[in-house]
């Protein structure tokens, strides 16, 4: 075995081990997170290790797919951007909502997948926001749900496969 | 749902999106703002049961001629024409005829091709749905709406052999399933590129292992203060026999009787009674229920349920002083032996429900017994000499239920008109039979005083019947004379036209009168 070989093997076994510890023993997801994100009215992202980033407070970047037993996201912030750079924000499969919005405004959601929630995305009370270009599929309740939220944009979306809203 | 919205005031732009493949349906507007929704340039495809659906009207579902509206992949239109009333030569990729939403919404433009460009480079993933197991005759609802495409879904496919090749078309196609045996149908889900995918999911049919159903024998109503007997049934119509049946009476949803049977046969049935004597007025729910036995799958026969109305019987019809006569008409009684020959019903005063009445009874050794009782047409009517039923409450109808004493309930069993007492009266019937006596009562409609009894018991039969009474009069002949009169006079006239032909005949016969001739030698005589 040459030595590059020996090298090789040894990289899987560290990977096998470090899965084998953290991924199986510890139950940690391959994707990150389990719980609800917040993004606070002050700008700040709760919990602080989510894998969305922000240099502006303006415009918060998604940098890895992440699934919650829960609700995904929710906003509390207005005049911001939500951009999932084509990450995927996977639900539990029966309950949750992808990106919540109550009393919301100027708040874009864009490039995201958003799957197996309740709803994929839920408006309330918030006017003069955007849904565009995301891929909204398999939610148990509706894709996209707007209530009393007034002068919304939907656009661009793929919104399939969502099943039987209440 | 793909896309809801509901208590929007101000308008919303939907467009350029692919609302594909959602359940129930693809885009519901609860509410329309002022203005309306501006829809275009949406892709709506395979949306089910609708692919839109609105409240109100006022929405714009176009971005005007030549931008189009929206695609629909059920729009059945073709483009022949072009303009911005579509009435010019040549095609133009706009739908002809608008795509009617409901009676206040429509895209002006359809779009004939999809709107934007297709990025489809996967292919579909089919999705049947479970596997399932059902009882013979059930109607399996498929769904394939798990099927996922990272465009859309154009078609879904279900092919399966039943005897015959079967086909279905559609998301959420049905089929019933009529026969006994494990079928394998295959989804085939094709994209708008021309992908596809299948999945295959098994229907095993299978006869049930259990069926127990219920039943129930209950009265529609029910007189307030009366008893009647509830009866719970289940019977055993699967293939096995069952063990530990738990068969409950409920009124109300609450239980009453109960019991646990522990061995019920096939085709066997098991009653469970209940003596129910209400005590309040008003609507009752009355449940039989067989609780389902592991591996019973049709459950929705084992619970039944009847509404059963008690209410106040309506007081008595009759007033104090009111009286009927009825004569009795009998057969096959012993020699020797008193039977009456007319029986008196008195009313000697009456409040509510109850009554006080005088019975007198004439008997054909001349003897007269009579008996002063009180009556409540709510829980019974009395009873002398075996007789009863004087009275039931008024205005009865078919399917009552009316105490007799001594009989129990008896059901109004019907209505009719006949005469008693001289006049044609509505009356209403219940019969009883039991032990060799048969009974047949008729009463009043308008007043529940008894005009009719009739029995038959041992070889003897025996009816009552009204021929005189106060409480109603008697109408007066058709005919200003009574018939009897009528048929003297008709006889009289025909025994006088029969005399007057029988003379005229005898006229007619009488023979002519006889001429003798003269004699010669006379003639001679009176010539010279």
């Amino acid at each position: 075995m040459s030595r590059m070989g020996a090298s090789l093997v040894s990289s899987v076994w560290a990977l096998w081990l470090f899965v084998a510890m953290f991924g199986v023993v510890l139950n940690v997801p391959l994707v990150w997170g389990i719980g609800t994100i917040y993004i606070r009215a002050d700008g700040s992202i709760d919990p602080l290790t989510a894998p969305i980033t922000t240099v502006d407070k303006v415009t918060y970047t998604l940098t890895d797919n992440i699934a919650s037993s829960s609700d995904g996201i929710i906003v509390e912030r207005d005049n911001i951007i939500i951009d999932g750079d084509g990450y995927v924000l996977r639900g539990p499969g029966y309950t949750g909502t992808g990106v919540s919005l109550a009393g919301r405004s100027n708040v874009t959601i864009k490039n995201t997948r958003i799957t197996a929630f309740y709803y994929g995305t839920w408006l309330s009370s918030s006017n003069n926001n955007s849904i565009s270009g995301n891929d909204i599929t398999a939610d148990i309740g509706d894709g996209i749900r707007l209530k009393s939220s007034s002068s919304n944009s939907i656009s661009g979306n793929n919104i399939a496969n969502n099943e039987d809203g209440h | 749902m793909g896309i809801r919205l509901e208590y929007i005031y101000y308008s919303a732009n939907i467009s350029g999106n692919n609302i594909a493949n959602n359940a129930d349906g693809g885009l519901y507007l609860f509410h329309t703002p002022t203005p309306g929704y501006s829809i275009y340039h949406n892709n709506f495809i395979n949306n089910g049961p609708r692919q839109a659906r609105t409240v109100y009207s006022g929405n714009t579902w176009d971005d005007g001629y030549p931008s189009g509206g929206n695609y629909w992949s059920d729009y059945t239109g073709v483009d022949i024409y072009s303009g911005p009333n579509q009435d010019q030569p040549r095609s133009d990729g706009i739908g002809d005829t608008p795509r009617v939403i409901d009676a206040g919404n429509k895209d002006n433009y359809p779009l004939m091709s999809i709107w934007g460009n297709i990025i489809d480079v996967g292919s579909p993933v089919a999705d049947a749905g479970p596997d399932l197991t059902i009882n013979v005759g059930t109607t399996v609802t498929f769904n394939g709406n798990k099927s996922i495409d990272d465009f859309a879904i154009k078609s879904y496919v279900w092919t399966f052999t039943d005897i015959t090749p079967q086909i279905l078309r559609g998301m959420k196609p049905i089929y019933t399933f009529n026969n006994l045996g494990d079928f394998e149908v295959t989804l085939n889900v094709s994209d708008y590129v021309g992908n596809w995918n299948t999945d295959t999911v098994t229907i095993t049919v299978r006869l049930p292992e259990h069926e127990l159903v219920a039943s129930m024998t209950a009265p529609t109503s029910l007189q307030l203060g009366s008893s009647s007997t509830l009866k719970a049934t289940v019977t055993n119509q699967g293939p096995n026999d069952a063990t530990n049946v738990e068969l409950v009476l409920l009124i109300n949803g609450t239980t009453v009787n109960s019991t646990t049977i522990p061995l019920l046969q096939v085709g066997n049935s098991y009653s469970l009674s209940y003596l129910w004597t209400p005590t309040v007025e008003g609507t009752y729910n009355f449940t039989a229920y067989v609780h389902p036995l592991l591996g019973e799958v049709s459950r929705e026969n084992n619970l039944i349920t009847k509404i059963v109305t008690v209410a106040v019987p309506p007081p008595i019809a009759v007033k104090a002083g009111d009286w009927i006569r009825l004569d009795y008409t009998i057969s096959g009684a012993p020699s020797g032996t008193p039977f009456p020959q007319w029986i008196k019903i008195e009313f000697l005063s009456v409040e509510g429900t109850t009554a006080n009445i005088r019975v007198t009874m004439h008997m054909s050794d001349g003897t007269e017994p009579s008996q002063t009782m009180t009556v409540d047409v709510a829980v019974g009517s009395g009873a002398f000499q075996g007789l009863s039923g004087f009275v039931i409450h008024a205005n009865c109808t078919t399917g009552d239920s009316v105490y007799i004493s001594g009989y129990g309930n008896l059901t109004i069993a019907g209505e009719t008109t006949r005469t008693y007492a001289g006049a044609s009266r509505t009356v209403v019937y219940a019969s009883f039979s039991q032990y060799g006596t048969q009974l047949t009562y008729y009463w009043d409609k308008q007043t529940g005083v008894m005009v009719e009894a009739s029995t038959i018991s041992g070889g003897m039969t025996g009816t009552a019947k009204a021929i005189e009474t106060n409480m109603w009069h008697a109408q007066p002949s058709a005919l200003p004379f009574d018939q009897t009169y009528l048929y003297v006079l008709v006889a009289v006239v025909i025994a006088i036209a029969v005399g007057s032909i029988a003379f005229v005949m005898r006229r007619k016969k009488k023979p002519p009168e006889v001429v003798t001739p003269t004699a010669p030698t006379m003639q001679k005589t009176l010539s010279t």
